[in-house]
């Protein structure tokens, strides 16, 4: 890796953390965090592409197993990682690497918000496989058909939103990427 | 800002125990070795002889008492959830029925296994916190990356992630304050943050966001260019002021982690 990689995959991670704070908190009793993480997430995999949204991401779970509060509701710890809702973190990397696929890279000078449509959409489809099949693995749901009722349906409306925003932003930070990377190269 | 204050160290909770003096390494790998265990008990005597082994570690670590109950604040409606689920609905075909609510059937089947789970989920959260408030994140950070280094061979780039991690750390705080002064510098603008619904709400954020990422993608544009400047080239040949040494006690621990573990999963009873 370049060292340039290094510094955006390290400030993206970052980011999300900060992200992961910016959280608009629903009375949702199954306890499963509902936040702009997942914003942060599919647009770090839309700006970066897939191989660095992937690192960026697993650097951002890396920070949470050291123990900062990165995550949402300033949770941290090795012990969110493996409790009950470890599932839809986990698939973080994985849905960053398909927003990223879906997108293309940013230097090559493609913007179609279709395509990052589409890459927000089917990003989010790792995190709801993993995250429901966690919750029944750990023992806190009994059955698949229960944790798609509690830990799936109710965010499905929310998670388009987040993920129509990050598209909308996305657009604008890709054309901004666009113009600077002339100068880039001098 | 809350995230402010608490993310320099993290959870870790500094004292001078024997279990903070434990190589990173070695809490890492028994955390490891202990989750695993923790997830193929079978028996609740498995799990009582798990707890006081945790309980132990915990006396020994000098954490208040206080800090690891906190630890489970976040998760205690999930835990009530999983219980009450389990209760209803853990007992498949059927079970002896204990009490009901509406066309809910209670088992005991239910209630036993309800309470297994909530308990193994309880343990499993209080063990990887241990480590946590033990082992500050570049502690951390540095374990991993001695950890990952034999695996460099099939392409994972230990040091680069221990890199990443350092310089993520670094900027976190950095970010937060730039993510209030660009909202600040929006609000002054005439941005409305806090009011309406969620659609209004995350078209609102547009505005913030996207000077947010910008600027990061120039910070990290900047760093990149100061790390070359002063020769940064990779891992290969870097020094570094502290050193990981496995001392004795180390080897104690690794003893005592394995001899609990024959213990939990010891089959039958005695």
């Amino acid at each position: 890796m370049k060292s340039r990689d290094l510094a955006v995959c390290a400030l993206l991670a970052a980011l999300t953390a900060v992200c992961a704070q910016l959280s608009l908190t629903l009375p949702a009793l199954s306890g499963v965090p509902f936040t702009l993480q997942v914003f942060a997430v599919v647009l770090a995999g839309a700006t970066l592409g897939a191989r660095r949204g992937f690192v960026s991401q697993l650097l951002y779970l890396s920070l949470g197993v050291a123990g900062l509060p990165v995550f949402a509701q300033l949770r941290g710890g090795a012990s969110v990682l493996v409790g009950p809702t470890a599932g839809y973190l986990w698939a973080f990397p994985v849905a960053a690497a398909v927003a990223g696929a879906a997108a293309g890279l940013p230097e090559a000078g493609t913007n179609s918000p279709l395509r990052l449509a589409a890459g927000a959409v089917l990003a989010v489809v790792p995190i709801y496989l993993l995250g429901a099949a966690w919750l029944v693995a750990s023992g806190a749901v009994p059955s698949p058909a229960r944790a798609v009722q509690v830990g799936v349906l109710p965010f499905v409306i929310p998670d388009l939103v987040k993920a129509a925003l990050a598209v909308a932003v996305a657009v604008r930070v890709r054309a901004a990427l666009a113009r600077a990377a002339p100068s880039r190269k001098g | 800002m809350e995230l402010l204050r608490s993310l320099t160290l993290g959870q870790y909770v500094p004292r001078a125990s024997p279990v903070h003096r434990l190589d990173p390494r070695t809490k890492i790998l028994a955390a490891t070795a202990l989750m695993v265990v923790v997830f193929l008990v079978r028996d609740f005597r498995g799990l009582g002889v798990f707890a006081a082994f945790l309980a132990a570690a915990v006396a020994l670590s000098q954490v208040p008492a206080g800090f690891v109950l906190r630890g489970l604040r976040p998760i205690w409606i999930l835990l009530l959830l999983t219980l009450v689920l389990q209760i209803f609905f853990g007992a498949s075909g059927g079970g002896t029925p204990l009490w009901r609510l509406g066309p809910f059937v209670a088992t005991r089947e239910g209630l036993v296994q309800g309470l297994f789970v909530t308990a193994r989920l309880v343990l499993l959260v209080v063990c990887t916190s241990l480590l946590t408030f033990t082992t500050s994140p570049v502690e951390l950070a540095d374990g991993m990356e001695r950890l990952l280094r034999p695996f460099r061979r099939v392409g994972v780039p230990a040091h680069e992630l221990a890199m990443m991690m350092t310089i993520a750390l670094r900027f976190i705080p950095t970010l937060v304050e730039e993510t209030e002064k660009i909202m600040k510098a929006q609000m002054a603008r005439g941005a409305d943050l806090d009011t309406g619904g969620l659609l209004r709400r995350a078209r609102a954020l547009v505005p913030v966001l996207v000077p947010l990422f910008v600027s990061a993608f120039r910070r990290a544009e900047e760093l990149a260019v100061a790390m070359e400047a002063r020769g940064y080239r990779g891992g290969e040949g870097r020094t570094r002021m502290k050193q990981l040494r496995y001392r004795a006690q180390d080897l104690w621990a690794a003893l005592a982690v394995a001899g609990i573990s024959v213990l939990v999963l010891w089959p039958g009873r005695w």
